[in-house]
């Protein structure tokens, strides 16, 4: 009785989107966007390890990477970047369409994220048959004589095999937190459809909006650091 | 009308005869209520339950190491050289006891069964700020788990819980599902600590600032940053080395042209701030057991508030004293050496505080401060042993040895395993509405101090006359203080059964308890033992800090008699 | 200092209160064109031939200030309350402070025993049979 008392005691406003154990419609969106950066603070720190293990690899194999990343397609690379630049820039007016109300702005916005976040995965798709049929393949896997035997130059010093492992491990991962960012996505086209946002309620699409924006960071310093090493 | 609390209410109400809400354990009923709820304090209660579980486990599995070494080589069979287990069996069982102990136990345990009961009762809330994420958090938590344990079946790793490597990515045995089981597990810690931070910002009651805290929730707070910052480190290290066994990257195994002292340097990034997210909790109880239990302010509030914080920072900066040895360079080992003895400092200050906080007081010597009273003399040693290990030189010395083993026990064990047992009795009456027998529990305290004394002191004069860690048998001049040792642990086990007891008892027909037994002064204590469901009748304001004691009369004297 | 923070906080925080802080349209497609624009400055550092260190340097720099961009304005922390600036820049702390630390030792190897240096006298890799041409 009492917690029905003080709910109404509060000047009536209780949509139904506000979750029973937030007193405002203020507390539940800061606490859902001050919740997604703690989780992405948690994100940079999860990539720092691939990053200490790139910087670590380049510092003892220089000329591996030097050599192996002429194997690379930087414009394919390129290519990517602009398709992730592109998605983040859909995905910030998606968001600025749930803040001015717009459910077409909103939706059609994050369709055209899904379809910049899939193409990128086709490039990397292609990117990776190429390298599984020229066998520059990660680790044991790397085979030196099919490269050659495809006239790619693979006689690379040092250890070509960690350079591919590094990088099979690095985009990998980026690809994985691509493929699980366009599934939210997903889910983020049906509940727009249904109704659920608003320009009071949209956090889950920012939050997912901030997730990513920081996918996009990571491949920002993937590119240079992987294709372009000089 | 808001009409589904309108109903739970309602039947909720029906459920129970004369109008009084009932409490969070009776107000919905059947399995599944508790299976799918997002109630805070019943995710605790099964938290607990799996801690506790998992704490018999581990415990189980000490015990048969210490069974090993009671006899040095020769026993059932001189020829064999090997007395009860084989040497490959004994690593599995030391690796598993760590494992089971460090990710199932220690790390969980207070904050993932009490932090979850009490953070929104001590904030004045009805709920942390995201109670579904609580709920996946415990499932993800009972999934690895089952993964970790499931590496026994799978062949049983036995490379130590620290996994190094090259050892770890070439060996035969199960680490790939062991590293999955824990890499799962630290999501669980991960999202706890995402969703404490959130709920201690914006979930506080009117009234209720920064000051204001109790010290468990300052405590709480410094833990979850840790959890958020470091555990992903911890996961990306183990996802490197299953990759590492799997497809042979070469980043950590010196033959594919890697360094093993990197698989350390990634490893202790997260595990030595993961010792903090241990004791911090520990820190936070003790606090509160003490101050309650001397009915005095605690001396030092913002001393002890800031040092959390500060422990968890410094705590990031010192991962490479776990490495003297390891071939790291001379100039890291020297700063890092240097940074150790920073991290002493907060820890100190926050003992000081106690003892000067229960100095003048108005002592109620229960068991949860006896429990109190033991943590202060087994972390104080634990605390100071860890110096010896962060001075570089003598580490020379002691890295490896039965010292180290002794240091991270009395800290660990001594100190927040002491300090967990201690809480539950604490806070027994509020979670469960029953006391605990009291003669039982000062019973089981003793136990467990003898026992934890002979066990793990005899291990720091092992380590100092040269006794190696993690070896199945021994020069016969260390049997001796092995069997000093082993016949230790069999006490301290004995304490804790005892302890699991008279749980029972009290659960079954324990005296029922009043809302505020130790007439404390946070704001748990304010509402029913048990709570209802949603925490408090009517929305606290809180008007007063949470060590509200009134001004002891030193005037009264004991003499004379009454 | 710590007082001036937590005011700006603060302030941040009653900004969000009011009506959500919507940027105009031109803000996000210009800073979209700016980060085209340095994409296209890092291919052509590459492709011109800067030789490292230099190379590596502008790559970084670059990326950076892209990545700045991305933060500030798409992700809005540049508008948003304060507090999340403060937990992203702690995260960043912690990542440099891996990076250096560990960096340090791998590189003041072999100060007192230098068969354990990565590198000999001239700053070659002594690890010679991976540095061996196939």
């Amino acid at each position: 009785m009492s917690q029905q008392s003080s709910h109404a005691a509060t000047a009536g406003h209780h949509p139904k989107y506000l979750a029973h154990h937030f007193e405002s419609m203020d507390q539940q969106n800061s606490s859902g966007k001050l919740g997604m950066w703690l989780f992405l603070a948690q994100e940079v720190l999860f990539f720092s390890g691939l990053f200490m293990a790139y910087i670590l690899a380049r510092i003892f194999y220089p000329e591996t990477f030097l050599a192996a990343h002429e194997l690379l397609d930087w414009k394919l690379g390129a290519l990517n970047t602009v398709f992730l630049l592109t998605s983040s820039l859909t995905m910030a007016l998606a968001v600025r369409g749930a803040q001015v109300n717009s459910q077409k702005q909103m939706y059609w916005n994050i369709v055209a994220t899904l379809v910049l976040g899939a193409a990128f995965l086709v490039v990397k798709y292609f990117e990776y048959s190429h390298k599984l049929h020229d066998g520059l393949l990660p680790g044991h896997f790397f085979d030196a004589a099919k490269a050659m035997h495809n006239g790619v130059p693979a006689n690379i010093p040092g250890a070509p095999a960690i350079f591919f492992a590094i990088y099979f491990v690095m985009t990998g991962t980026h690809g994985l937190h691509v493929l699980i960012g366009m599934g939210l996505m997903l889910w983020l086209l049906v509940r727009i459809k249904r109704g659920d946002f608003n320009s009071e309620n949209h956090v889950y699409l920012e939050n997912v909006g901030l997730y990513w924006h920081i996918v996009d960071l990571i491949w920002i310093f993937l590119f240079p650091l992987l294709y372009l090493v000089r | 009308m808001e009409s589904n609390r309108n109903s739970q209410l309602q039947s909720a109400q029906a459920a129970t005869s004369g109008g009084a809400e009932p409490s969070y354990l009776t107000a919905k009923r059947g399995i599944w209520s508790w299976l799918a709820t997002v109630d805070h304090k019943r995710i605790g209660l099964m938290y607990l339950v799996g801690v506790l579980g998992f704490f018999a486990v581990g415990g189980i599995l000490a015990l048969l190491v210490r069974t090993q070494l009671l006899g040095p080589t020769t026993g059932f069979s001189a020829a064999k050289q090997e007395w009860l287990f084989s040497g490959d069996t004994y690593n599995k069982l030391f690796t598993l006891h760590g494992a089971v102990m460090v990710f199932l136990v220690i790390i969980p345990s207070i904050p993932a069964s009490l932090g979850n009961f009490f953070l929104p009762l001590m904030l004045g809330a009805k709920d942390v700020a995201f109670p579904k994420l609580n709920l996946m958090s415990f499932y993800i938590y009972i999934f690895g788990g089952a993964l970790l344990l499931f590496s026994i079946y799978d062949g049983a790793v036995d490379t130590g819980w620290t996994f190094y490597t090259p050892y770890s990515s070439s060996s035969s045995s199960s680490v790939v599902s062991a590293v999955l089981g824990v890499f799962i597990l630290g999501f669980s810690s991960i999202l706890t600590g995402i969703n404490f931070i959130v709920t201690i910002h914006k979930m506080r009651a009117p009234g209720q600032t920064w000051i204001r805290l109790p010290l468990f929730v300052w405590a709480q707070y410094a833990t979850s940053v840790i959890q958020v910052l470091a555990t992903p480190v911890l996961a990306i290290t183990l996802m490197l080395l299953a990759i590492e066994r799997t497809i042979g990257v070469g980043i950590f195994d010196p033959k594919l042209g890697g360094d093993p002292v990197l698989f350390q340097h990634f490893f202790w990034f997260y595990s030595h701030p993961a010792v903090y997210i241990m004791i911090l909790p520990a820190f936070g109880v003790i606090s509160e057991i003490i101050t309650v239990n001397s009915r005095k302010e605690i001396f030092g509030y913002k001393a002890i508030a800031l040092s959390s914080v500060a422990i968890a920072v410094i705590g990031f900066l010192v991962w490479g004293h776990h490495m003297f040895t390891s071939g790291q360079s001379e100039l890291a080992s020297a700063v890092f050496s240097f940074l150790t003895f920073a991290v002493a400092v907060p820890t100190a200050i926050k003992v000081f505080s106690w003892v000067a906080t229960m100095y003048g007081g108005s002592l109620r010597m229960n068991s949860a401060m006896w429990y109190a009273q033991a943590f202060l003399f087994l972390f104080t040693i634990g605390g100071l042993t860890g110096l010896f290990l962060g001075t570089l030189s003598v580490d020379i010395h002691l890295h490896d040895t039965y010292f180290v083993v002794a240091h991270f026990h009395y800290v660990m064990m001594g100190g927040t395993m002491t300090a967990f047992v201690g809480a539950l009795h604490h806070w027994w009456p509020k979670m469960t509405g029953r006391m605990l027998n009291e003669f039982w529990g000062k019973v089981s305290c003793f136990f467990v101090f003898v026992g934890f004394n002979l066990t793990f002191f005899s291990q720091f004069l092992l380590g100092t006359k040269g006794m190696p860690r993690r070896y199945a048998n021994y020069l016969p001049e260390f049997q001796n203080l092995h069997q000093l040792s082993t016949y230790g642990s069999y006490i301290l086990g004995l304490g804790f059964f005892i302890t699991l007891l008279y749980m029972i008892q009290s659960l079954i027909n324990g005296k029922k308890a009043p809302a505020n037994p130790w007439e404390a002064k946070s704001l748990e204590w304010e509402t029913d033992s048990p709570p209802i469901e949603h925490n408090f009748h009517t929305q606290p304001i809180v008007t007063h800090g949470p060590y509200d004691f009134p001004e002891i009369d030193h005037s009264m004297s004991t003499r004379g008699g009454h | 200092m710590f007082e001036k923070f937590k005011n700006k906080v603060l302030q941040s925080q009653a900004a969000e209160h009011g009506e959500a802080h919507v940027l105009p349209l031109k803000t996000y497609f210009a800073v979209f064109g700016s980060l085209l624009v340095l994409t296209v400055l890092t291919v052509l550092v590459s492709v011109i031939g800067l030789p490292a260190p230099a190379s590596i340097i502008v790559a970084m720099v670059v990326a950076i200030i892209k990545a700045t961009l991305v933060v500030l304005w798409f992700m809005h922390l540049k508008f948003d309350d304060r507090f999340y600036s403060l937990i992203f820049v702690i995260s960043i702390f912690f990542l440099v402070l891996f990076f250096v630390f560990t960096s340090m030792d791998v590189l003041s190897r072999g100060q007192v025993n230098p068969e354990e240096s990565f590198f000999s006298q001239d700053g070659t890799l002594l690890r010679e049979e991976f540095t061996k041409k196939k």
